[in-house]
């Protein structure tokens, strides 16, 4: 027989009798239940779990790798694939790390489709009803190149998880850092979504990137989140650090400001209420990440029994770290509220922006710092980031005029 | 705050004259302004080198964005997971398939799984590596896909344990393996040679050999060896895992690409690509006979021509012929691969029958039938491994009361086992009819077995990469019972073993036959 002409046997019987009769009467194993020796997270062992479990061939040197003796080949030098030195952080355990959305293949690309269909019919109902005419002109140019660059900034996190997603040292983690890149790359795919819907609705608008990256490599409004992006990007190594910083501080501070306080708060008063919707889905996104940073970084990390204290110095010195540069990089972000043309007191008045700016601190404090006991003085927070409202500090980003400090 | 005049609440004056005509947005939309997402910056290096240089600018095929690319994945997930969970669970699949089929599955699902995990970091090391956002994309894609493969894999062996006729070896291959001898190729090969070295290297062995070659009969053609002998569900599986394939081959093939114009390339990449191909071949080409030929009932046809089709004429012929005007050449061990295509699997066949104890699934020797087919088509067989077969048969193989295992009988009659350090694979000098060379070095106190001069000289390039222990010299004095129980190879009952000598219901081994035995694990390395 050659291949591609054999008989399948399901559709012969002559050759379903023979598998039949040389088939055992009763299963031979009554343990139906695959990975069963692995310890569920709740009552019963999950199929996200029973997939997951234990695909990562770790070593039984790093936390709760389960293979015997070393790896087979290694990089240059003798570092094996899933080493420990790859982060400062310890685990006695890394696979007892679950996913709270319990994401494997399926579920996490079923719920994506779904917002892919969503955001396809949106676009199709916004469009219809012309929902583009209530936008005003002068908001226009902050969402050729405000918004776009917003684009930069959700590319740079995405790319810094490309080592945290080789280097993570079990499986669960390893997929929750994967699909959690995938959103950061979806995230800056809508914002460019965004904009090439409304090129083809508004005259003029062009969607390229062209002015949106003059201005996010050249304004002072960017320079401070655009270099702790860079860092974390080109220059940060340790996988744990990359995952604390890009979620547990710069997301959790700039990004959700830039998202929920600026660009959701004030686009509707420009009769804006297309960008709100497409950044809905990003700020879902980012939720879905603090669950998994949270159970990360607290359950399994802070509160680790062996590795807790030391795992809580070193996430606290990151936070040091980090904290100042996100901070500076939204201190300069409050600048742009200079330019709001004709911004009414309610949406961009100082004292709002304070709100906003409290809002997100607080939430900061609450998901993330007191995680791991850090101090984190609010207030003292919120004036730094306010300073950069000071008009002496406000520059104008607005690339469809040229870049220079307002007068 | 700067003074603008009020413009109102109208923006018609800007608007096109479509306006209230319902419009979206394409995939490929968005994905063409995916070049300028980069924007150049002083740190802007990879956190894993490589000796190549990527360029900037290499474009990708497939053009996807996340939400297209969950779009179209979704579908077949629904599809797969739809036929699996209502259209065959219906039918009693799983019960319809040649029980002896059914154990090969044990070791297909679970070893495919192992690369396509690794493959996530191999991906991932490469879009850590590429420099071209389009071709970061692609990687990135690739790292998704290898999620779902990995999920896949592991779902054939969930399947199996919940609706197969024997579970045990489905339900805890991730256990078991971990300690066998059997899962050290495949590590080494689908396993670190995807994700532990130059990010190029892992490339061409995860995208331009693994993938571009060997998934076609990994995946496709066992394929058709399932389905004859009754097994719908790894088609239903492994046929949507290769549509996805052939983006990553695509991938492989921008990885040449993109590094073509650095001169290293020439210096290089002839030389990776042959250490790749080695690599891949070396478990492949025997592993994948063994588990066609030695696990089916009904056979397709001969391994060496399934072989011959995909490796060399259609990879080292077609797909390596379209990269030859970038001057790669065909490796140089495909010579050798071609004469292993023939032998090396049956090579490999006796050497798994001998430590069937190690295993996570049950195996028979070959039956009358099987040993007719295999004269047949292989002229010779019989006297160099069929006549040890029948012998092994009359010494007891089958029977927990024997005492008889056939790894002590290799021994006692000179057929001296050894693992080739490098690929992980076990070869018998004195048996082998593939190409073998036994070569043995001592390096810091410690002795290598090589079975040719491909794998010996990349460990004299660089021993610190592949100084593990191999399985014999990890368990050498162990008692064999000890080594069964510490990796979880015993079924429900706690007594009677996963592995088995024969499919019946019957006299089945417990782990006190072995004991009984008392033997204990050679290491032939110091036989010398």
């Amino acid at each position: 027989m050659k291949q591609g002409q054999s008989i399948r046997a399901a559709f012969e019987p002559e050759r379903i009798m023979e598998i039949r009769k040389v088939s055992p009467a009763e299963p031979l194993e009554k343990q139906r239940t695959m990975s069963y020796y692995v310890v569920p997270e709740g009552k019963r062992l999950t199929e996200y779990e029973q997939l997951t479990a234990y695909a990562q061939q770790s070593a039984d040197y790093a936390g709760g790798g389960i293979e015997v003796g070393e790896y087979q080949q290694k990089h240059a030098g003798g570092r094996g694939a899933y080493a420990n030195e790859t982060t400062e952080v310890i685990n006695r355990d890394w696979f007892k790390f679950r996913d709270p959305d319990r994401r494997w293949f399926y579920p996490a690309v079923k719920a994506k489709a779904e917002d892919g269909r969503t955001a396809d019919r949106f676009m199709k109902a916004a469009s219809s009803e012309g929902l583009v005419r209530l936008i005003e002109r002068d908001w226009i140019g902050f969402l050729d190149v405000d918004f776009g660059a917003l684009t930069f900034y959700e590319y740079g996190l995405f790319n810094a998880h490309s080592s945290a997603t080789k280097d993570s040292i079990s499986d669960f983690v390893k997929t929750w850092v994967a699909l959690t890149a995938f959103d950061k790359n979806d995230a800056a795919q809508m914002v460019q979504t965004e904009r090439v819907f409304l090129s083809k609705q508004i005259e003029n608008f062009d969607a390229d990137l062209v002015r949106a990256k003059e201005v996010w490599t050249k304004s002072p409004i960017y320079a401070g989140i655009r270099e702790a992006v860079e860092r974390l990007w080109g220059d940060t190594y340790d996988w744990g650090e990359i995952l604390w910083a890009s979620h547990a501080i710069i997301d959790a501070i700039y990004g959700q400001f830039v998202r929920r306080e600026f660009f959701q708060r004030i686009a509707p008063a420009y009769g804006d209420n297309i960008t709100p919707w497409f950044l809905s889905q990003a700020s879902g996104y980012a939720q879905t990440a603090k669950g998994g940073v949270r159970r990360l970084f607290g359950d399994n990390l802070a509160n680790d029994p062996d590795f807790g204290l030391h795992n809580r110095a070193v996430i606290r010195a990151w936070t040091d770290k980090w904290l100042p540069v996100t901070l500076a990089g939204l201190r300069g972000f409050v600048g742009i509220y200079a330019q709001l043309p004709n911004a009414s007191e309610k949406v961009a008045g100082r004292s709002v922006v304070e709100e906003g700016v409290e809002r997100v601190m607080q939430d900061w404090a609450t998901d993330f710092a007191h995680l791991i006991g850090y101090e984190a003085d609010v207030a003292g927070l919120v004036a730094e980031v306010m300073s950069g409202m000071d008009p002496a500090l406000a520059y104008r980003s607005d690339a469809t005029k040229s870049i220079q400090p307002i007068s | 705050m700067q003074s603008v005049k009020p413009s109102g609440h109208s923006i018609m004056e800007n608007t096109k004259r479509a306006v209230r005509a319902p419009t979206s947005v394409e995939a490929q939309e968005v994905h063409r302004y995916l070049m300028d997402f980069k924007w150049e910056f002083e740190k802007n290096r990879t956190k894993y080198g490589t000796k190549y240089e990527m360029a900037n600018l290499t474009k990708e095929q497939f053009k996807l964005t996340a939400k297209e690319y969950a779009r179209m994945e979704a579908i077949k997930e629904e599809r797969q997971f739809g036929t699996l969970l209502d259209g065959l669970d219906r039918l009693d699949a799983a019960n319809r398939v040649h029980p002896r089929w059914a154990e090969a599955m044990k070791v297909f699902a679970n070893f495919l799984e192992c690369g396509e995990y690794n493959a996530i970091a191999g991906s991932a090391l490469l879009w850590d590596s590429a420099q071209s956002p389009e071709q970061k994309n692609g990687y990135l894609a690739q790292v998704i896909d290898e999620i779902r493969h990995s999920n896949q894999t592991a779902y054939v062996n969930h399947y199996f344990s919940k609706h197969g006729s024997d579970a045990a070896g489905h339900n805890n291959p991730r256990q078991l393996r971990s300690v066998g001898p059997a899962f050290r190729g495949i590590k080494r090969a689908f396993g670190d040679g995807f994700n532990a070295g130059d990010p190029v290297e892992c490339s061409i062995n995860l995208q331009l050999v693994a993938e571009a070659c060997y998934t076609n009969p990994l995946i496709v053609a066992l394929t058709e060896w399932a389905a004859t002998n009754g097994d719908e569900i790894t088609p239903t599986v492994f046929t949507s895992i290769q549509t996805d394939e052939m983006r990553h081959m695509a991938n492989g093939y921008q990885t040449i690409v993109s590094v073509i114009n650095d001169p290293k390339a020439k210096l290089h990449l002839n030389t990776d690509l042959n250490n790749a191909f080695w690599t891949q071949t070396k478990y492949f080409t025997p592993i994948l006979g063994y588990l066609f030929e030695y696990f089916s009932r009904y056979k397709v046809e001969p391994w060496y021509k399934t072989w011959n089709r995909w490796v060399y004429e259609d990879w080292a012929g077609i797909w390596l012929g379209r990269l030859a005007k970038y001057g790669v050449t065909s490796p140089p061990s495909l010579r050798e691969a071609k004469q292993d295509a023939v032998w090396s699997h049956h090579d490999v066949a006796i050497l798994a029958y001998a430590l069937w104890p190690l295993h996570h699934w049950r195996h028979e020797l070959p039956d009358e039938v099987d040993m007719a087919w295999f004269e047949e088509n292989y002229p010779g067989w019989y006297d160099r491994y069929g006549r040890i077969y029948d012998e092994w048969r009359k010494l007891g193989f089958e029977d927990p009361k024997s005492g008889f295992l056939p790894s002590a009988w290799l021994i006692e009659n000179g057929y001296i086992p050894y693992v080739d350090h490098v690929s992980g694979v076990p070869f018998c000098p004195k048996l082998a009819k593939g190409a073998c060379d036994l070569r043995i070095l001592e390096r810091n106190g410690r002795r290598y077995a090589f079975s040719d001069t491909y794998g010996e000289q990349q460990f004299l390039l660089e021993p610190e990469r592949y100084e593990a222990q191999d399985f014999l010299t990890q368990f050498e004095g162990w008692e064999l019972s000890e080594v069964i129980r510490a990796g979880g190879g015993l079924r429900s009952d706690g007594k009677t073993m996963i592995a088995q000598p024969h499919l019946r219901s019957d006299n089945m081994w417990t782990i006190d036959d072995i004991q009984r035995i008392g033997m204990k694990i050679p290491n032939p390395l110091k036989m010398h």
